[in-house]
């Protein structure tokens, strides 16, 4: 069908800060740009307020979290997956990587406790028949040290790297219940008359999400990444 | 991000890579992403818990060797 090489490849990352949400399903999440919100005043006059500015939000983002990792830590959860898509929403049905860890962040120092790793963001040990060992000699460690990111480097990618930097939607929480509820799928009435319809941009109702698209120098990055972890086996 | 304390709460980055079809050609743009398109899709989503303190690393002697 199709070769089996991703070279010359277009592409593209997006990064996201979201509140943690676990519905039952999404819509896709909304690329609008954001809208100023309206307030009102004692007088109940209307007045606009400016959209804070989504690249300083994510700069302190990150810098708070360093603050935070230096002052207190943080424990953080990964899941990496992937493989081949071939729709539009990226929906991949054919897993090729799934890996899942958890760490402790301490200032530069992380600790995988269930692969006893201890690494900074340029070095790692791991710990081998009870021997200290650069990560990188180890498959597990190499795997672990290509494929989960020190998040304070990913922001920072984000933030240095940006193409694009906006405030988007959190996803509609649908209910499959909801008497309202239209199958997407379902077809739509024609509509009457020749009049084209604009399609009404999304408005911005909470500035907690972040999504930023950086250049594709880093995407091929992260892919050479993925494919020196030994993972795919040759197979993409 | 959390609204009180304005730390991030989670991290999803995702890597689109085109293909090249049987003809050995990447669709230009997003085209290589799109419905239809075969592509590799990768994401990494991080979750984060800074609600619960991390004590200082104790390295041991060996591992600061290899850190530093």
């Amino acid at each position: 069908m199709k070769s089996s090489l991703a070279t010359s490849a277009i592409s593209i990352i997006l990064i996201y800060l979201c509140p943690i949400l676990q519905p039952v399903a999404f819509a896709s999440p909304s690329t609008s740009s954001a809208a100023p919100p309206l307030l009102l005043d004692d007088d109940q006059h209307e007045k606009t307020v400016a959209a804070p500015d989504p690249g300083r939000a994510l700069r302190e983002a990150m810098s708070r979290l360093s603050a935070h990792s230096r002052k207190s830590g943080y424990q953080m959860e990964c899941l990496a997956k992937g493989g081949l898509s071939n729709t539009g929403d990226h929906e991949v049905w054919m897993h090729q990587v799934y890996e899942d860890h958890r760490a402790r962040v301490r200032g530069d120092l992380m600790f995988v406790e269930e692969l006893e790793i201890y690494r900074n963001p340029k070095k790692g040990a791991i710990r081998v028949a009870k021997n200290w060992i650069p990560i990188r000699d180890s498959p597990a460690g190499n795997r672990f040290d290509r494929i989960i990111h020190f998040p304070s480097r990913l922001l920072l990618a984000a933030a240095t790297r940006a193409r694009k930097v906006e405030w988007i939607e959190r996803p509609v929480e649908i209910d499959l219940n909801d008497p309202d509820y239209v199958d997407p799928m379902d077809p739509m009435e024609d509509p009457k008359g020749g009049t084209a319809v604009v399609e009404e941009q999304e408005k911005i109702t909470s500035y907690d999400r972040i999504k930023v698209e950086v250049d594709e120098k880093m995407a091929v990055e992260y892919f050479n990444g993925i494919q020196n972890s030994g993972l795919l086996g040759g197979f993409l | 991000m959390n609204k009180e304390t304005r730390l991030p709460t989670s991290l999803l980055m995702t890597v689109l890579i085109g293909r090249r079809d049987e003809q050995g050609k990447t669709q230009a743009g997003d085209a290589a992403f799109s419905e239809g398109v075969e592509h590799i899709v990768f994401t990494y989503d991080y979750k984060f818990d800074t609600e619960a303190e991390v004590k200082e690393f104790s390295l041991p002697g060996a591992v600061r060797s290899l850190l530093k």
